[in-house]
């Protein structure tokens, strides 16, 4: 994660998080996986700050888990959506389409420039 | 081999959360499926064992800096046994003790800016010694914090510091102490709620838990220090007291958690404390000093 992005990744991660599980459950590696992938490698989560969040996160029924074995290697904790985590990621969306288009007025982005 | 390695350095992490208490298990075990998840997937890509198990060690962290993110994450930080914990406690006694010393410095450098006293010898050690102190606390953040807290961290706590010093010269330690208390408890559950995303918890509220404690000691130390005997008598148990408890500490071999943590403000109190006891002694010979020469 490049040095100059932290500070907006701290403010969104569970909307990452939430993100990354909206296809279906996932372990704490995949979810990490999945948003560098999805992010081109530009979002890439610490270790120290994606387990926290994950644990918070169930503390606050946005998630559930359940430990699975695997054939080839120590079992995986997988994590998934509660209803209250979709309607979480739901609410997320729109507050952050909302904040990206007064953010984008105030910096004078074109449409052109915020999609490239 | 190489998950040997893996396995030494779960072990060590083990280690490091053994304080942390019954969540020190699940995290554990989560974090072998991650360590294995990415070394599996290095081999895939061709990767060396070895450097495969040595790169996926690299990217999850040091185990130092990853046990204080899980001991902090992990609900209920307790303590196994009751002694220890005990020990703990009285550790951060005496570290409000210590800091007591500490802010009646910080008070007398407030005195001092408001007289333009560095102009003269005491103005001087005054404002070396709040710097010196100043300089330990800050490394001491620079040492159990990422450098990011540290740069966040100092900040705060100068201005709150100042501002307590302020406030607590015009109307008294009492008066200072209580809007600060409310506003750290504020902000604490605030940030703890997540009402400032981009304000972790460490960067506002750690800064001014420990001024506070400061202050509250200070406080405390001011009305003890009416009785200079009574005060010196204070330094000296204080000081065996938190010498002991960082021996216990040592023996223990604790490493992480709260009980480590708190030994380790303990030792750090003690220096802070010799420091601050110090400076006040040199600075009441010389104020007598200077007073004869000036009657002189």
């Amino acid at each position: 994660m490049a040095g100059d992005t932290s500070e907006l990744l701290r403010g969104t991660l569970s909307s990452l998080v939430l993100a990354a599980l909206a296809d279906g459950q996932r372990y704490g590696y995949e979810i990490a996986r999945e948003i560098r992938t999805k992010t081109d490698g530009l979002l890439h989560l610490k270790e120290g700050s994606l387990y926290p969040a994950l644990h918070a996160m169930e503390r606050d029924s946005l998630l559930t888990s359940e430990w699975l074995t695997v054939e080839k290697g120590p079992s995986r904790k997988y994590y998934r959506l509660t209803r209250k985590g979709r309607s979480a990621l739901r609410a997320h969306r729109e507050r952050w389409l909302r904040f990206r288009d007064a953010v984008d007025m105030m910096l004078q982005v074109k449409p052109a420039e915020g999609t490239t | 081999m190489s998950n040997h390695e893996l396995e030494e350095f779960l072990s060590q992490v083990e280690a490091r959360l053994a304080l942390s208490g019954p969540n020190a298990e699940p995290i554990i075990a989560e974090l072998r499926t991650h360590l294995y998840a990415d070394y599996e997937e290095r081999l895939a890509g061709g990767c060396d064992p070895e450097i495969a198990a040595r790169e996926a060690i690299r990217e999850v962290g040091e185990a130092r800096g990853l046990a204080q993110e899980f001991a902090r994450d992990a609900a209920g930080v307790r303590a196994r046994r009751p002694v220890l914990r005990t020990v703990g406690a009285l550790a951060i006694a005496v570290y409000g003790f210590f800091g007591a010393i500490a802010l009646c410095d910080a008070y007398a450098l407030m005195h001092a800016i408001a007289r333009i006293l560095p102009r003269n010898p005491n103005g001087v050690l005054l404002v070396t010694g709040w710097a010196g102190h100043l300089y330990n606390a800050a490394d001491w953040l620079s040492q159990h914090r990422q450098v990011e807290d540290f740069v966040c961290g100092v900040p705060p706590l100068v201005v709150v510091g100042i501002a307590v010093g302020y406030v607590a010269r015009r109307r008294g330690w009492l008066p200072a102490m209580v809007p600060a208390l409310l506003f750290w408890l504020v902000t604490w559950q605030a940030v703890a709620r997540g009402k400032f995303p981009f304000m972790p918890y460490e960067h506002i509220a750690q800064p001014l838990g420990m001024f506070l404690a400061l202050g509250l000691g200070a406080w405390l130390g001011e009305r003890l220090s009416r009785s200079r005997l009574r005060a010196r008598r204070f330094l000296v148990a204080g000081a065996a007291l938190a010498f002991a408890i960082v021996c216990l500490g040592g023996l223990a071999q604790f490493s992480e958690g709260l009980l480590i943590s708190s030994a380790a403000i303990g030792g750090y109190a003690v220096v802070v404390g010799l420091i601050g006891g110090l400076a006040s002694w040199l600075v009441r010979r010389l104020s007598r000093r200077t007073d004869t020469l000036t009657a002189n």
